[in-house]
């Protein structure tokens, strides 16, 4: 069977250059019909083609950054988004067109009009409902190769540790430092690699957290632990760009993981501030 | 009274809320022996409340604690949106 599809994949495959490589593809149609024809995913014809060689269409704009060894690792790899609101759904978007292969978000809210101005998947049509449910019909629509499973649920210490089962790496879109602290926690207990990113205004940070790393402990909620800590944010808002801008990021920071690459952003803090593009970083280390 | 020289590093969303504003994200202070993180945020009028954390040589710490010279301080804002 495996041989059958590897010849039905060379004979669908068809040439495309990319600056002076080129590159066996298989149009989105050819993907689909093998999908069919051997009873299979797309994610699965998908992973085979690139293992052998051979670039997917909708992947081919990645092929010069991942390869077609690190698309095939991103289909296979399993992330966690806790939030999808500004950041969390740009994180979520990102991700699926990247390809990576399975994404778990929750997020406990329904759509409002407060957040047309900057949240990706809130359109005029969607105000009441749930966030992860709208998430996940917009991620089939930008690509079939994605297992997306939307969790309609506040992220807590009762219900984390099921969440993070079997997940490579996790990303924090929460809007509160208590719940953040949390879920750190949870990952360095379950051995899970956390990306933050955090916006006020026209600010943000972010930082990548290995397990044991000191990351956002060098934060102190100003609620004691009870209750939910926010900062700048609260009278500075949140125009668009920046949860844009965060998400990406971290999304990169992501990539990183996900493929074995030395993440930029762990033991620092990334701080920009758009309206003037300063940048700094913070040690988070502790010697 | 000797004074002591310290290095300070502002998160550049402080500079703007400090009272008055502070004009550079990295600078040299002489303050007063004794002086205290939660002083330094006070001498510098950054409003206590938008300060996430305080580091002292790359290390997180308490707001009562005594300055030496030669200290590196970085003053990082509460940032939490999502």
């Amino acid at each position: 069977m495996k041989r059958d599809l590897a010849r039905a994949i060379r004979d669908a495959a068809r040439n495309r250059r990319e600056g002076d490589t080129d590159y066996l593809c298989l149009s989105l149609n050819a993907v689909r019909e093998l999908a069919s024809e051997f009873n299979s995913s797309t994610a699965a014809v998908s992973v085979h083609a690139l293992e052998n060689g051979f670039v997917p269409e909708r992947y081919l704009k990645n092929a010069g950054t991942i390869g077609l060894e690190g698309q095939a690792a991103l289909l296979g790899s399993t992330v966690l988004v806790v939030g999808a609101g500004g950041i969390g759904g740009h994180v979520v978007e990102l991700l699926a067109r990247l390809g990576v292969g399975r994404i778990d978000v929750a997020d406990p809210d329904v759509f409002d009009e407060t957040n047309l101005n900057r949240q990706v998947f809130a359109g005029e049509d969607v105000l009441g409902l749930p966030k992860v449910d709208v998430a996940r019909d917009r991620v089939r629509a930008i690509n079939s190769d994605v297992s997306i499973s939307p969790i309609r649920l506040e992220v807590g210490r009762d219900n984390i540790a099921e969440l993070l089962e079997g997940k490579d790496v996790v990303i924090d879109a929460l809007d509160n430092l208590d719940d953040r602290l949390m879920l750190q926690e949870a990952c360095r207990l379950h051995g899970v690699v956390m990306v933050h990113g955090a916006i006020a205004g026209s600010c943000l940070q972010a930082t990548t957290v290995f397990p044991g790393d000191p990351g956002l402990t060098v934060f102190t909620p100003a609620s004691g632990g009870e209750g939910k800590a926010r900062g700048i944010e609260v009278e500075m808002g949140a125009p668009a760009a920046t949860p844009a801008i965060s998400a990406a990021v971290q999304v990169q920071e992501v990539l990183n993981v996900l493929l074995g690459r030395t993440p930029a952003l762990r033991g620092r803090m990334l701080y920009i501030d758009l309206e003037d593009w300063t940048v700094e970083f913070f040690d988070l280390d502790e010697h | 009274m000797r004074g002591m020289e310290i290095d300070v590093k502002v998160a550049t969303i402080l500079l703007k809320k400090a009272e008055p504003p502070l004009r550079s994200t990295r600078f040299s202070l002489s303050v007063e022996d004794g002086t205290d993180v939660e002083g330094l945020i006070g001498t510098l009028g950054v409003p206590p409340r938008l300060v996430g954390s305080v580091t002292v040589n790359k290390r997180r710490s308490p707001r009562d604690r005594v300055l030496a010279h030669g200290d590196l301080v970085a003053i990082i804002p509460a940032i939490s949106g999502g």
